[in-house]
């Protein structure tokens, strides 16, 4: 992604116009088009220890042209130069338990607050749990996310084709 | 103030470009593209969450919100109509709208007054999304849903909640999560044709290269346009459905809202056109009426692929019927030709039907990056 390059005011006897549209044009366009985004994922199930907030360890990047994970990470962290509005959102699945009563998962910025989160009151089934939102993010911010359930004993993060666990996020303006 | 965009012409062979339309097609619409309204509005001020809990009555009830963390576009007003985000003239059109909140349940206790529900409303009497949960025991209980939302000017969306306990139910204003908090943001307009928008990839001009009106085309035209009115459709169902039991279900979607090229040619499920590939914003929501047994409520997107890109669950009900509610959204890559369908699954041992009403059934997708 090109840095946004301002906007230029063009007057009939501007010269080196080329330069310009290449500026203000393509540059621009390409800032446009080319939103910085990343998507990552486990393969495998994760143990989230009972009455624990647990941060998803991501393993494995479905895509991340950008630079907002490292392997085995559990953060997105906004590069330089990339700052702004970013649309955000992660869905999972813990296993279930016949006798809990809260399962519960955040989105969380800088290890800080929490921006959004899901709960369900567990039992029977596995509790799938998503949230999607927007959130104005800083250079050097980032996000994780983090799971809390109270059974008895731990229980799994089930990493499940294509929903389970996954976190992305897209910028969509400054 | 949101900036108005000005749709640009076809140039042709001849008449010369002025400089004037390269400060219009690319300075001002090229800027348009980038400072696309939006809002993040939330209840008393933001520096200074009190601990004090706001009690709601039992039904519908419109969260106030009396302080912004951000605006641009004019979107929330503090003094007049404080609930309200307001898509803004100049912006018409597809806006992600996510509303979060902590209900804390009260007494008498289970079994009685058991659901929590927040809810996107438009223009104050049509409902966009729920999501719901049910509760077992005393405590708060945080929640968020989110809805793609066509939004004509001046049209505005508000966060609503609702319970069914004997007592008030209060909503958090809490600092960690953020509670209530509404959020909306443009995301593309709605083309007026049903012409599908094309990226013609960028050019780098050079040196006393002569202006053809065919690169012009390209990259004042069509290049913004496909920014402006990007690839993106949204099906929805008016009449209700039986889920049966023990499988799941595909959902009718038998009416197209919107479509920026055209995704509705196999019924019931979305396929993206050609040359539309790219990560997308994908969202679902609806309403399965209410139903004891079994253990499984769940709403489900599944994509060509086989696999179930989204799933989310309404567990824990018992005795009491669930009614669950579920409004989601993802972001995903599709290729051109995939296709996406909106599923339900329960297992009460009959057949349940969906409440579609206000909220309908949807599926929407939105192009965001290639």
């Amino acid at each position: 992604m090109t840095a946004w390059p301002g906007a230029k005011t063009l007057h009939v006897t501007d010269e080196a116009l080329h330069t310009d549209l290449n500026t203000f044009v393509r540059d621009a366009l390409d800032n446009l088009y080319n939103a910085p985004q990343v998507q990552v994922k486990r393969v495998a199930n994760q143990s989230i220890t009972q009455n624990t907030g647990t941060n998803v360890i991501w393993t494995d990047e479905i895509e991340d042209p950008y630079g907002f994970h490292a392997v085995n990470a559990e953060n997105l962290v906004v590069p330089a130069g990339m700052a702004g509005l970013y649309v955000i959102g992660y869905c999972l699945e813990v296993q279930a338990s016949a006798t809990a009563s809260e399962y519960h998962s955040w989105l969380t910025v800088n290890d800080d607050f929490s921006i959004a989160e899901d709960e369900t009151p567990g039992t029977g089934d596995d509790s799938a749990m998503t949230v999607c939102t927007v959130w104005p993010l800083a250079a050097g911010d980032f996000v994780n996310v983090q799971v809390l359930h109270d059974h008895s004993a731990a229980r799994n993060l089930l990493a499940v084709a294509d929903y389970s666990p996954r976190l992305a996020m897209v910028w969509v303006a400054p | 103030m949101a900036k108005l965009w000005t749709p640009p012409p076809t140039f042709t062979a001849g008449p010369k470009l002025r400089v004037g339309d390269v400060n219009t097609y690319a300075r001002d619409n090229l800027a348009v593209l980038r400072e696309r309204p939006g809002a993040i509005a939330n209840y008393t001020d933001i520096t200074d969450r009190p601990a004090a809990l706001d009690a709601l009555a039992v039904g519908w009830v419109t969260v106030p919100l009396n302080s912004e963390r951000r605006d641009s576009g004019g979107i929330h007003n503090n003094e007049q109509s404080i609930s309200r985000l307001t898509a803004p003239a100049e912006s018409p059109g597809l806006y992600l709208v996510t509303g979060h909140a902590q209900l804390l349940y009260d007494a008498p206790g289970p079994g009685v007054g058991a659901f929590r529900t927040i809810g996107i409303r438009a223009n104050g009497d049509h409902l966009l999304a729920l999501d719901n949960t049910f509760r077992t025991l005393t405590a708060t209980q945080g929640q968020t849903v989110a809805v793609l939302a066509l939004l004509s000017p001046r049209e505005y969306v508000e966060l609503v909640t609702f319970h069914d306990s004997n007592n008030k139910v209060v909503v958090c204003n809490s600092g960690d999560p953020l509670s209530p908090e509404l959020r909306m943001q443009f995301l593309c307009e709605v083309r007026p044709s049903s012409t599908a928008p094309t990226w013609k990839g960028l050019k780098t001009w050079a040196d006393d290269e002569v202006l053809t009106h065919g690169d012009l085309n390209d990259q004042l035209r069509d290049n913004p346009s496909f920014l402006r009115y990007r690839p993106m459709a949204m099906l929805a169902e008016i009449a209700t459905q039986a889920i049966t039991s023990g499988s799941w279900n595909t959902l009718n979607l038998g009416t197209t809202l919107a479509q920026n090229g055209i995704w509705n040619g196999t019924a019931n499920q979305l396929t993206v056109p050609a040359g539309a590939g790219g990560l997308y914003l994908i969202a679902g929501h609806g309403d399965l009426n209410g139903a004891t047994g079994g253990t499984v409520r769940r709403l489900g997107i599944l994509h060509s692929s086989g696999n179930r890109i989204l799933v989310k669950s309404f567990p824990g009900f018992g005795a009491e019927a669930a009614y669950p509610k579920w409004a989601v959204a993802r972001l995903f890559r599709l290729a051109a030709g995939d296709t996406l369908k909106l599923q339900m699954f329960q297992d009460s041992g009959g057949n349940v039907p969906t409440e579609n009403g206000n909220t309908l059934v949807g599926l929407a997708a939105c192009w965001m990056a290639p």
